[in-house]
C-alpha cells in the first residue's frame, strides 16, 4: 500500500462526510451530523498515516527527510490542516453548514494532487534544513484557518442577505451572525500567528541557507501581502469596531491572496520556492 | 493644521490600516515586474514607453525605492505615535484595573443574570466570595463594598492587553535591526580556489576593498550527487588563521551550514571553475611565436608586435550552436567545443573582441589583423563561491520575532475577561445577586461561556433561591 492509494481513499472518505453534512443540513438528525465527524476524523487519521508511510519510505529509500517538500507533499498537509482546524472548529461552531463549505476544500485540494508528481525524491542542499519542515508546517497550518474562516465568513454573508428577505431557510440553519462572524475573527486569530511564525521560520531558513534573512523574492513578498491585509483585518475588527460585511470580506481578499501566494506564485511568476514546479 | 490635528492623525488606527493595505498593493507590482535586472532587458520586456515609465520611477528596484522606504517609516512612525498615545493610558487603567459597574451598567450589559435569594445578607456574603470561586474557576480579584453593596470581580488575562503594545515593538526592533544591519553591515562574494586564502573581500556595491581582519584558506572543495544527479552536498573545508598565520578555527561550511569567525558569517553560495588558457600567438609579418598561459581579463605581450596587447575576457568549455541557429546555417555539429573570446588593445583603445576554437583553429583569425592567436589548451581549476556577511543587527531581528510572536499570542489569543458580580440585601430575608460579564475580543463566543457560568452560579447558589 502506497501513500497515494490512503490519499485516493481519504477523498472518498471527506466526500462522504460532506454528503452526511448536507443530510445534517437537510434532516437535522444527530446522527447524521456525529457520523459526517466521524468520517471527517476517520479521513484525519487515514491522511496522517499517508503522510507517515511517505516519511517511512523516504527513509527507507535512504533519502530520509519530512514530506513537506514539494507542491504534493505541501497539497495533502494543507487539506491535513484544513480538516484539522475544521474538526477542532465545527463543535464550537455547533452548526455543520460550515462543513458544507471547507469539506470540499479539503477533497478539491486532495483531488488536485492526482496531476501532480508523487514521486519520492531526494532534497536538494537548499531544502536540507529542519527550518524548511517548520516553515512548512506552520505556515499550512495559518492558511488552513484562513480557508476555514473563508467559509465562515462566506456563510455570514449569506446569512446577513437571507436576513434581508430571503428564504429564511439559511436563516434558519445557521448560527447566529454574531456567531460566525467571532468564530471567522476567532480562526483568523489562530491563523495570523501561524502565518507570521511561517514567515520568520521562512526567513530563518533563507538566512542560514543564504545569509539573507529577506531578499523580496515574489514568494516572501507574497506572504508578506497576505500578513498585511490580515494585519488591516484585526485592527479594523478590534480597534475600530468593523463587524459584519466589511469584515467578511476583508477575509475573504486575505484568503484569495492566500490561495494566490501558495499557487499563483508559481504559475504566474519567477521565484526561488520549489512548490510549483512538481 | 495645527500640531495636535497632525499628531492624532499620525496616531491613529485608520491611517495604520490604510498604511497596511496601501504596502500590500504597492508590493504587489514589485512582484509582477521584475526586479534589479540590467535597464537593457526592460526595453526587451516592455515597449519603450513602459520601459522608460518602470526604470523611471524606480520600479525596477521597488523595494528600495524611496516612495517604498517613506512608506515603511511612515507606518514606524505611526507605530511609535500610537503607542506613546496610548501606552501610558493603558498601563494606568490596567494597574488600576477594571472599576465597578453602575448601576446603569448591571442592566445593560449583554450578559447578565440576576438570582434572588431568601436569605439574610449576612448570610449570604459570608459564603458568597467561595461559592463564586467554585462557580468560575478562580477567586474573585477585587472586593468592594460600596456602601450596602458588595461587589466581586473575578478577571482573566488583564495584562494580556499589554500584547499589543509588545507585538508593535517588536516590529520597530525588528526594521531598526534591519537598518542597523544595512548600515554597519556587509554582504560580499568570495571566490576561493582549493589552497587560496583571502584576508579580504570586494564590496562591489561601495566599490570598496574590506579587510576581514583574519584569513580564510579553502583546503578543499567537494561537491555530491545523489546516484540519480541531483545535488546532495556542496562543501568547503575551510580554516579560518589570524594575520600571523596562526590558526584559528577549521570546519567546513555547506549549505544551510555557515560558519562564523569574529562576527562574519561565510555561506556556501555557488560553486564553479576558474579557466586558464594556452595560447600560441604567431606574427604572420615577422614570424616570431610565443606561447602563453593566462586567466581571465590580464593583458599579456603579443610578439614582434607595435605596442599592441591582447587579453582573454571569456572562456567557455563547451560552446553549443541554439537549435534555430544550426538550421539556418550549414553547421552539421550541435557544439563547437573549447572556446575563447579575445580582444587586442593598444594606446588608442580597444579592437573589436573575437572568439577562437580549439577545435576550429582558422575561425575567427580574420579579425587578429596581422596576428595569429591559436587556443591550444585549457585547464579548470574549480573554485567555492561563499557568500560572505558582516550582518550585526540580525540579533535584533530574532528578538524582535521572538516578542513579535509573544505579542501576537497575547493579544489574540487571551482575552480579558471581567466577570462582576453584585450582591444587595432586597428586604428582610432577601438577598439579590446580579453577574454582568463580557470578553473584550470575542463578545459572541463568551456570550455561551457566559451561560455555562451563570448555570454553575445558580447551582452554587441554588439551597437559597427561590424557585
Ligand atoms: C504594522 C504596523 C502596525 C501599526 C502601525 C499598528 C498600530 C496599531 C494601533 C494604533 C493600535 C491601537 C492601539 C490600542 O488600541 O491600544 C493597534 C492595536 C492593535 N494592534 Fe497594531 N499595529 C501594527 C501592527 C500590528 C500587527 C502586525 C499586529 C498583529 C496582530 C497588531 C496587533 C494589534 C492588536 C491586537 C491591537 C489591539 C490593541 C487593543 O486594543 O487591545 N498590530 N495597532
Amino acid at each position: 500500500m502506497t501513500d497515494a492509494t490512503l490519499i485516493g481513499i481519504c477523498i472518498w472518505v471527506y466526500m462522504a462526510s460532506w454528503l452526511l453534512c448536507l443530510l445534517d443540513v437537510a434532516f437535522r438528525k444527530k446522527a447524521l451530523g456525529l457520523g459526517s465527524d466521524a468520517a471527517a476524523l476517520a479521513g484525519l487519521i487515514l491522511q496522517a498515516l499517508a503522510i507517515g508511510l511517505r516519511w517511512v519510505e523516504s527513509h527507507r529509500m535512504g533519502i530520509g527527510h519530512a514530506p513537506l517538500s514539494n507542491l504534493y507533499e505541501s497539497m495533502v498537509f494543507f487539506s491535513w490542516a484544513i480538516v484539522l482546524i475544521y474538526l477542532v472548529y465545527v463543535r464550537k461552531v455547533r452548526n455543520r453548514l460550515l462543513g458544507t463549505f471547507v469539506m470540499p476544500l479539503a477533497f478539491l485540494a486532495l483531488a488536485s494532487t492526482a496531476l501532480m508528481d508523487k514521486d519520492i525524491r531526494p532534497l536538494v542542499p537548499a531544502l536540507q534544513s529542519n527550518w524548511l519542515t517548520a516553515h512548512v508546517i506552520t505556515c499550512f497550518l495559518g492558511y488552513a484557518a484562513f480557508a476555514v474562516a473563508f467559509s465562515l465568513s462566506l456563510l455570514y454573508l449569506l446569512q446577513s442577505r437571507s436576513g434581508e428577505g430571503g428564504t429564511g431557510f439559511l436563516r434558519s440553519h445557521l448560527p447566529s451572525a454574531e456567531l460566525l462572524d467571532d468564530y471567522s475573527y476567532r480562526i483568523i486569530a489562530v491563523g495570523f500567528p501561524m502565518l507570521t511564525l511561517g514567515i520568520i521560520t521562512g526567513a530563518a531558513w533563507a538566512n542560514s541557507a543564504w545569509g539573507t534573512y529577506w531578499s523580496w523574492d515574489p514568494k516572501e513578498t507574497w506572504s508578506l501581502i497576505v500578513w498585511l491585509i490580515y494585519a488591516a483585518y484585526l485592527h479594523a475588527r478590534i480597534v475600530r469596531g468593523w463587524r459584519g460585511r466589511r469584515a467578511a470580506w476583508l477575509s475573504i481578499l486575505g484568503f484569495s491572496a492566500t490561495l494566490f501566494c501558495y499557487l499563483g506564485v508559481n504559475l504566474f511568476l519567477a521565484g526561488l520556492h520549489s512548490y510549483g514546479s512538481g | 493644521m495645527n500640531i495636535h490635528t497632525l499628531y492624532d492623525k499620525f496616531s491613529s488606527v485608520r491611517l495604520t490600516i490604510f498604511l497596511c493595505i496601501l504596502l500590500a498593493f504597492v508590493s504587489v507590482v514589485g512582484t509582477v515586474i521584475p526586479q534589479n535586472m540590467a535597464p537593457e532587458k526592460y526595453q526587451t520586456l516592455y515597449r519603450p514607453a513602459v520601459a522608460e515609465v518602470v526604470t523611471g520611477l524606480g520600479l525596477d528596484d521597488l523595494y528600495h525605492s524611496a516612495g517604498f522606504i517613506f512608506l515603511l517609516c511612515l507606518l514606524a512612525v505611526n507605530l511609535a505615535a500610537c503607542t506613546a498615545k496610548r501606552l501610558p493610558g493603558t498601563w494606568r487603567s490596567l494597574r488600576r484595573g477594571p472599576s465597578p459597574p453602575s448601576e446603569a451598567a448591571l442592566e445593560k450589559w449583554k450578559c447578565r443574570e440576576t438570582f434572588l435569594c431568601a436569605a439574610g445578607a449576612e448570610e449570604v456574603e459570608g459564603r458568597l466570595e467561595s461559592i463564586v470561586a467554585k462557580a468560575l474557576g478562580r477567586r474573585p480579584t477585587g472586593k468592594h463594598a460600596e456602601g450596602p453593596r458588595k461587589v466581586l470581580l473575578v478577571e482573566k488575562n488583564r495584562y494580556a492587553r499589554l500584547g499589543p503594545y509588545l507585538a508593535h515593538a517588536s516590529i520597530l526592533l525588528i526594521l531598526l535591526g534591519t537598518l542597523w544591519g544595512a548600515v554597519i553591515g556587509f554582504k560580499a562574494g568570495l571566490q576561493l580556489t582549493e589552497g587560496e586564502a583571502a584576508s579580504d573581500v570586494w564590496l562591489q556595491k561601495r566599490a570598496e576593498r574590506v579587510p576581514l581582519g583574519f584569513q580564510i584558506r579553502c583546503d578543499r572543495f567537494v561537491f555530491n550527487q545523489y546516484p540519480d544527479g541531483t545535488p546532495k552536498e556542496y562543501r568547503s573545508d575551510v580554516t579560518f588563521l589570524d594575520m600571523g598565520g596562526k590558526e584559528i578555527l577549521r570546519g567546513s561550511i555547506r549549505v544551510n551550514h555557515p560558519l562564523t569567525c569574529r562576527g562574519i558569517t561565510f555561506y556556501q553560495a555557488t560553486y564553479g571553475s576558474i579557466p586558464k588558457v594556452t595560447l600560441q600567438l604567431i606574427d604572420e609579418e615577422s614570424g616570431s611565436e610565443a606561447s602563453v598561459t593566462t586567466g581571465l581579463n590580464t593583458p599579456f605581450q603579443l610578439p614582434g608586435s607595435t605596442g599592441e596587447r591582447a587579453m582573454v575576457t571569456a572562456f567557455q568549455e563547451n560552446v553549443r550552436i541554439p537549435a534555430e541557429m544550426a538550421r539556418v546555417t550549414s553547421f552539421s555539429m550541435k557544439s563547437l567545443g573549447p572556446a575563447a573570446r579575445v580582444v587586442i588593445f593598444d594606446e588608442k583603445g580597444f579592437h573589436d573582441p573575437f572568439l577562437i576554437f580549439r577545435d576550429h583553429p582558422a575561425m575567427g583569425q580574420e579579425r587578429a589583423g596581422t596576428h595569429r592567436i591559436v587556443l591550444k589548451g585549457f585547464r579548470l581549476t574549480p573554485y567555492t563561491g561563499l557568500q560572505v556577511v558582516k550582518d550585526p543587527g540580525t540579533p535584533l531581528v530574532w528578538i524582535g520575532c521572538t516578542f513579535l510572536v509573544i505579542g501576537f499570542l497575547m493579544a489574540l489569543l487571551m482575552d480579558h475577561e471581567i466577570v462582576w458580580v453584585v450582591g444587595e440585601a432586597a428586604g428582610e430575608k432577601a438577598y439579590r445577586i446580579r453577574m454582568v460579564g463580557r470578553a473584550v475580543r470575542h463578545p459572541g463566543i463568551y456570550a455561551a461561556r457566559f451561560d455555562r457560568q451563570k448555570l454553575r452560579l445558580r447551582k452554587g447558589l441554588s439551597p437559597w433561591l427561590k424557585s
